[in-house]
C-alpha cells in the first residue's frame, strides 16, 4: 500500500471537531487470543497461487544454470496489508500476461546461448526429448507424464521443421515458461483426509511449498530427491530441509523481501520532507534509506542474533554515506557500513520506518502508533469516521510554543477521539525523539521531548517511559510474537488470516517461543505444521 | 525500453524511429477546415478517461457568467466567454473551449448510500462503476461491477487489438486505479511510457541475432500452445481457481491475436519516447512522462491499437503547483475549506491539471481524421474520485472534450441545478444538490452503443425519497 493510500485509509490524524454524532469507533478490544480455545473452525479454501515478480525471477535464476541472467521488471502487484503475494488479489491482466510473454522471450535470449543442450547435433533426432525429459520436471516442479512430455517434444520438432534447432529450443522453453504448470503453483494433492475438507499434498507440492516459503523460488535437487523418495511427509525431514534452505544464500534475499513488504519500505521512495525543518533532506537519500533496513534485517537474521527480540531492540544499523547525518555518525568510507547506534534500537527506530510514518514537517505519532498497533500487535484500528476533516496539527494553529506531542494531544482531546487516539498516541509518542526523517532530535523546537507513552491493552499493557522501554516491552510480548508469526502466515499462505488460522499460529508459537524467538526457527515451525502439508479444499470463511 | 534490466533496447528504438515518422512525429500536423467536423471518416469512436485526484476547489473551478443561479439548469456557449470569464482553475482550457463540455452540478450519489468509509477508496470505485463497493471485514476490498470504460471496451474493442490501456505518469502503481475489469478485477497500471511503447509497437530488432528474429516470427505458435495448456488444465480445477486459469487463457489468446495483428499493422510507427527518466526521481520525470504518454495516446488511437485508454494522474510534486513541502492529501487537500493557503495551492493543483488536460485535447484536435480531427471521434472525460479534497462528493467536477461523432455537442458549460438534494453536514460539507453521476456513465455507455439504461446503481433512497439514477444525462447531446 502506498504512502498516499495509507494516508487515505489511516486512522491518522487529528479529528477536527465537526458534528460527530453517534460515532463508536471499533477500536482495539483486547487480545484476541485465548489459551482455552483450541477449535477455531475450518479455514478458507487454499487459493491457487501464481508466481509473483520476485518468485518468477528467482525461479528462472535457479532453473537455468547460467552465469549471468538479468531480472525482469514486472508490473507491480497489488499489496494487501503490505504483502504483494496475496492470491485472492492475483487475477491476471493483459498487462501481466504480456509481461510474462516478453519476459520469457528475454530470458531465453539471454540464457539459452549460454546453455546449449549437449545433445545438439546428435543425428538420432532425439535431442528435444532428451533435453525436455530433464528440463520439464524441473520447470513444472514435479515429474511429467509421457503425454505432457510429448506435447512439448512434438511442439519442438514441429517448430524445428519450420525453423531450425536453436529457434525451436527458444520457442519451446518460452512456452514452458508461460505454461500454467510453471506460472501457477498447482496443488491437486493426493487423498482426502478424514475430515474431508483437506487433501494431503503430493511430495512435490510439499517441496514446492517449502522452497517458495523460504527461497521464494523453486526446489533444488535435494528437495526433488526427497520428494521422489517420499520422505517429505515426515516433519523432521521437512525441518531439516528448511534449515538447509535457510543456510543457503537464496534465503537471505527472500527473508529481507518479506520485511520490505511487511514494513512497506518502498513507500520511503515517495516521501517528501520540508528541508526548512531538517538539514538532512535530499530526495536522493530515499534510495539508501530503503536499502539500509533490508541489509540490516538480512544481517540480523543470518549473521547476527537472529531473533524477533533483536529485530526490535538490536542497536546497530547499516549507515550509508548519504544518510550518516540521520544517525549523527561520521560518513562511512564504503557505501554502506554497519555501525553501532547507541541511541536507537531495532526496526521501529529505523529511519525509513520512522519517515514513512511521518508528515513532511512533523513526525506522526498517529501513523507510527497505527503501524505498531496493526502490524506489530495485530490490533486493528478503524479508519476515522467519514465526514471528518483530518489533518496534522500545525504549530501556527496553537497559541504559544507547543511540542508536536502537545498538538496531537490537544487536537484529539475529546471523548469521540479517545477510543482510537489514546492507544495510537500511547504507541507513537515514545518515538517522538525522532523527527520526520527519523533523525534523533534532542528537543522539539526548543521544548523538551516527552517520550512517555502507554500500551493500552494486551499482555504487556502498561505505561512506557521512553522509546527504549517501548521496544523492549514489545519484544517481551507474547502478543507481538504471535503477531509477527501472523505476518509470516499471510506471506507464506498468500492470503489474509482468518479466525480459524489461529490454530496454525498456536502450533508455531510454542516452538518459536522455545527457540527464544529465533526467526529462522519460526519458519521451521511453520514448515512442521500439518497445514503446511495439506490443502483445504472446501473451507469456511 | 525493455523491462529486462541490462538488455539493450536502444538499437530497437533506433530501428523504430528510422522506420517511423521520425522525432516529433507523434505531434502530427494540424489540419485546416475545422468547421467540417461532422464527418469523422471511417475512424472508430474512442474513449479516453483522464483521471485526477482530489476533485476541485469548487469556488475556483465553477463559472457563473452573468451571475447565473445555482438552483437552476442552464448552459452557456463557451465560445462566447472571454478568457477573464473562465475560472481560475479552468482558465488554461480557454484555448480549447470549443471542444469542451464543462459539467457543473453532478454528484456522486452512490457513496452516500454505501458503507461508512473513507471517501477516497469509495470514490475510486463509485466514480467509474457507479456501483457499491465490495466490503470484506469492514474494509473496501474491491468493486462489485466493472467500470464504465470496460463496459464500453467490451462493446467497441477489436478482439485483435488492446481492449484497453491503463497508463500513469506517476510512480505509484496499483494503489488507486479506478479501472475495474468485466470480472471486477482491478486493472494494473503501466507507469513507464517506453514499456508502453514497446507493447504497442512490438517488433524485431534487425540488428539482433538470427535466433531472436526467428523466434519473433513464431510467437503466435508459442502462444497457441500455451493457451491449449490452460485449456487442458482448467477443467481439473473448480471455482475461483478455475476462473483464474480461464481468465489467464483468454488473455493469452488475446495476445496471440494481437501479435498477429500488430505484426501486420499498416500504420506509421512513431518514434519511441526519448525520455531519460530512469535516473530521475518521479517528481522530475512526471512532466516528461506525461507528454510521452499523450503522444502515445494519439499514436495508439490513430493506429486503432485500442479504443479505450485511461490516463491516471497521481499527486503532483509540490513544486509543480507552488506548494511548500507537504502531503498533498493531508496538508492541503483536506484543508481547502479551513485554510486559505491550502485553498490556493489546490486551486493551482487543479489548474496545472487543466494545463495538462488541455495539451491532450489540443493534440488530439491536431490529428486529421476524415473531415475533422481525431478529437471528434474521441470522447475525453476528465473526472476524479471525489468532489473536493475535503471528501465531499458533491459537486463532482467533470470536463468532457470532443466526441462530436459520438453525438455530443461540445463548446458548452452545462449547469445542473436542484436535482437530488444534499444533506447539510453530510461528508463535512453544507447541503449541495446534484444530479446523479450515474447518468453521465449511462450517457457515455450509450454513446458507444451499449444498450443499457443504468450503469451501477439504478436508484438510491435518500432521506426517505427514492431517486432514479437511471437514464442518460440531460443536455449532453442537444
Amino acid at each position: 500500500m502506498s504512502r498516499a493510500k495509507r494516508h487515505l485509509q489511516s486512522a491518522l490524524l487529528v479529528l477536527v471537531a465537526v458534528a460527530v454524532a453517534a460515532i463508536a469507533p471499533a477500536c482495539p478490544e483486547g487480545n484476541e487470543d485465548d489459551d482455552e480455545i483450541t477449535d477455531y473452525g475450518t479455514p478458507p479454501g487454499t487459493p491457487l497461487r501464481r508466481l509473483g515478480p520476485a518468485e518468477w525471477n528467482n525461479t528462472v535464476r535457479d532453473l537455468f544454470p547460467v552465469e549471468t541472467l538479468s531480472r525482469y521488471d514486472f508490473p507491480a502487484e497489488f499489496a494487501i496489508e503490505g504483502f504483494e503475494n496475496n492470491a485472492d488479489f492475483q487475477a491476471s491482466s493483459a498487462l501481466l500476461v504480456e509481461a510474462f510473454r516478453e519476459a520469457s522471450v528475454a530470458v531465453t535470449e539471454q540464457a539459452l546461448p549460454q546453455w546449449i543442450p549437449q545433445c545438439k547435433g546428435n543425428p538420432d533426432g532425439t535431442c528435444a526429448r532428451t533435453f525436455l525429459l530433464e528440463f520439464l520436471p524441473r520447470a513444472f516442479r514435479r515429474p511429467v507424464s509421457e503425454e505432457e512430455l510429448s506435447v512439448y517434444v512434438d511442439f519442438w520438432n514441429s517448430e524445428e521443421q519450420q525453423t531450425y534447432f536453436m529457434a525451436a529450443y527458444h520457442l519451446t522453453v518460452q512456452a514452458v515458461l508461460q505454461s500454467p504448470e510453471f506460472l501457477f503453483r498447482l496443488e491437486f494433492g493426493t487423498e482426502r483426509g478424514e475430515s474431508g475438507d483437506r487433501v494431503r499434498l503430493t511430495q512435490y507440492e510439499i517441496a514446492t511449498r517449502l522452497s517458495y516459503f523460504i527461497w521464494a523460488s523453486m526446489p533444488d535437487d535435494a528437495l526433488f530427491a526427497d520428494a521422489e523418495a517420499g520422505r517429505l511427509d515426515d516433519p523432521d525431514v521437512l525441518a531439516d530441509h528448511a534449515r538447509r534452505l535457510l543456510a543457503d544464500d537464496r534465503a537471505r534475499d527472500a527473508l529481507a523481501d518479506f520485511h520490505r513488504q511487511w514494513l512497506e519500505l518502498d513507500d520511503v521512495l515517495r516521501i517528501e520532507v520540508d528541508g526548512n525543518f531538517t538539514p538532512h533532506w535530499q530526495r536522493n537519500i530515499r534510495f539508501p534509506m530503503r536499502e539500509a533496513p533490508l541489509r540490516w534485517v538480512e544481517w540480523l537474521i543470518f549473521d547476527g542474533p537472529g531473533t524477533l527480540e533483536a529485530l526490535l531492540t538490536e542497536d546497530s544499523a547499516f549507515v550509508h554515506r548519504d544518510t550518516a547525518g540521520l544517525y549523527d555518525v561520521p560518513a562511512p568510507n564504503d557505501e554502506f557500513e554497519r555501525m553501532t547506534t547507541p541511541d536507537r534500537a531495532g526496526i521501529l527506530m529505523d529511519p525509513a520506518f520512522l519517515a514513512i510514518n511521518s508528515h513532511p514537517i512533523n513526525p506522526s505519532p498517529v501513523l507510527r502508533g497505527r503501524f505498531i498497533s496493526e502490524r506489530v500487535l495485530c490490533n486493528i484500528i478503524d479508519p476515522p469516521p467519514a465526514g471528518l476533516t483530518i489533518f496534522p496539527p500545525r504549530a501556527e494553529d496553537f497559541a504559544g510554543q507547543t511540542t508536536n506531542r502537545e498538538r496531537y494531544e490537544r487536537s484529539t482531546d475529546s471523548p469521540d477521539c479517545d477510543g482510537c487516539h489514546i492507544p495510537l498516541h500511547g504507541l507513537g509518542f515514545p518515538l517522538e525523539g525522532f523527527d520526520m526523517l527519523g533523525a534523533l532530535r534532542s528537543d522539539d523546537q526548543g521544548l523538551p521531548i516527552d517520550e512517555t507513552g502507554e500500551i493500552t491493552n494486551g499482555d504487556v499493557a502498561g505505561p512506557i517511559t521512553d522509546r527504549m522501554e517501548l521496544v523492549r516491552t514489545l519484544a517481551s510480548s507474547d502478543q507481538v510474537r504471535r503477531c509477527y508469526a501472523k505476518q509470516w502466515f499471510r506471506y507464506g499462505w498468500g492470503r489474509l488470516d482468518r479466525y480459524a488460522d489461529n490454530a496454525i499460529i498456536d502450533e508455531v508459537d510454542g516452538p518459536f517461543a522455545q527457540a527464544g524467538g529465533d526467526i529462522q526457527e519460526l519458519l521451521v515451525a511453520f514448515v512442521r505444521t500439518e497445514a503446511f502439508r495439506t490443502r483445504v479444499v472446501s473451507g469456511g470463511e | 525500453m525493455s523491462r529486462f534490466k541490462n538488455m539493450s533496447a536502444a538499437s530497437r528504438r533506433q530501428f523504430l524511429a528510422a522506420t517511423g515518422l521520425g522525432a516529433g512525429s507523434l505531434f502530427l500536423p494540424s489540419v485546416g477546415g475545422r468547421e467540417a467536423r461532422a464527418d469523422g471518416g471511417d475512424a472508430p469512436l474512442r474513449l479516453v478517461v483522464w483521471y485526477s485526484l482530489h476533485g476541485c476547489v469548487y469556488d475556483q473551478w465553477r463559472m457563473r457568467p452573468g451571475n447565473r443561479p445555482d438552483n437552476e439548469d442552464w448552459e452557456v456557449d463557451l465560445g462566447g466567454l472571454s478568457r477573464n470569464e473562465f475560472s481560475t482553475s479552468l482558465e488554461p482550457l480557454y484555448d480549447v473551449r470549443d471542444q469542451l463540455m464543462i459539467l457543473d452540478g453532478l454528484s456522486l450519489i452512490g457513496p452516500r448510500v454505501d458503507i461508512d468509509y473513507d471517501g477516497h477508496p469509495l470514490g475510486q470505485i463509485h466514480s467509474l462503476t457507479g456501483a457499491p463497493v465490495l466490503p470484506i471485514a469492514g474494509f473496501v476490498a474491491g468493486a462489485t461491477q466493472p467500470s464504465v470504460d470496460q463496459i464500453i471496451a467490451a462493446e467497441v474493442s477489436r478482439d485483435d487489438r488492446f481492449r484497453s490501456l491503463e497508463w500513469s505518469p506517476g510512480n505509484d502503481p496499483g494503489t488507486a486505479s479506478p479501472i475495474w475489469s468485466m470480472g471486477t478485477d482491478r486493472l494494473p497500471i503501466e507507469t513507464d511510457p517506453n514499456v508502453a511503447f514497446d507493447r504497442l509497437f512490438p517488433g524485431s530488432d534487425p540488428n539482433q541475432g538470427q535466433d531472436a528474429a526467428a523466434v519473433w516470427e513464431r510467437q503466435s505458435s508459442v502462444l497457441d500452445l500455451v493457451a491449449s495448456r490452460y485449456d487442458a488444465l482448467a477443467p481439473n480445477l473448480s471455482g475461483e481457481d478455475r476462473r483464474k486459469l480461464e481468465l489467464h487463457r483468454d488473455l493469452v489468446r488475446d495476445v496471440e491475436r494481437r501479435l498477429g495483428s500488430l505484426r501486420d499493422l499498416s500504420c506509421d510507427v512513431p518514434s519511441a519516447p526519448d525520455g531519460q527518466w530512469y535516473d530521475q526521481s518521479w517528481e522530475e520525470a512526471y512532466d516528461d512522462k506525461y507528454q510521452a504518454y499523450i503522444g502515445l495516446v494519439a499514436a495508439a488511437l490513430s493506429c486503432d491499437l485500442t479504443r479505450v485508454i485511461s490516463l491516471q494522474m497521481t499527486d503532483l510534486a509540490n513544486e509543480r503547483f507552488g506548494a511548500p513541502p507537504g502531503d498533498v492529501h493531508l496538508d492541503f487537500a483536506h484543508l481547502i475549506h479551513e485554510d486559505q493557503a491550502s485553498h490556493d495551492y489546490m486551486t493551482e493543483y487543479v489548474r496545472v491539471h487543466a494545463e495538462q488536460f488541455r495539451d491532450l485535447v489540443a493534440l488530439l484536435d491536431s490529428v486529421p481524421e476524415g473531415d475533422g480531427t481525431m478529437l471528434d471521434n474521441t470522447v475525453v472525460v476528465w473526472c476524479s474520485e471525489i468532489g473536493d479534497g475535503a471528501h465531499r462528493f458533491s459537486p463532482w467536477p467533470v470536463v468532457m472534450a470532443g466526441g462530436r461523432c459520438a453525438g455530443f455537442n461540445p463548446g458548452r458549460y452545462i449547469h445542473y441545478g436542484g436535482r437530488i438534494p444534499g444533506v447539510d453536514g453530510e461528508f463535512g460539507g453544507g447541503a449541495v444538490d446534484g444530479e446523479s453521476h450515474n447518468k453521465l456513465l449511462v450517457s457515455l455507455a450509450q454513446a458507444f452503443g451499449v444498450q443499457r439504461d443504468s450503469i451501477g446503481l439504478s436508484e438510491a433512497r435518500l432521506g426517505g425519497t427514492t431517486y432514479s439514477l437511471s437514464g442518460p444525462l440531460d443536455f449532453l447531446t442537444s
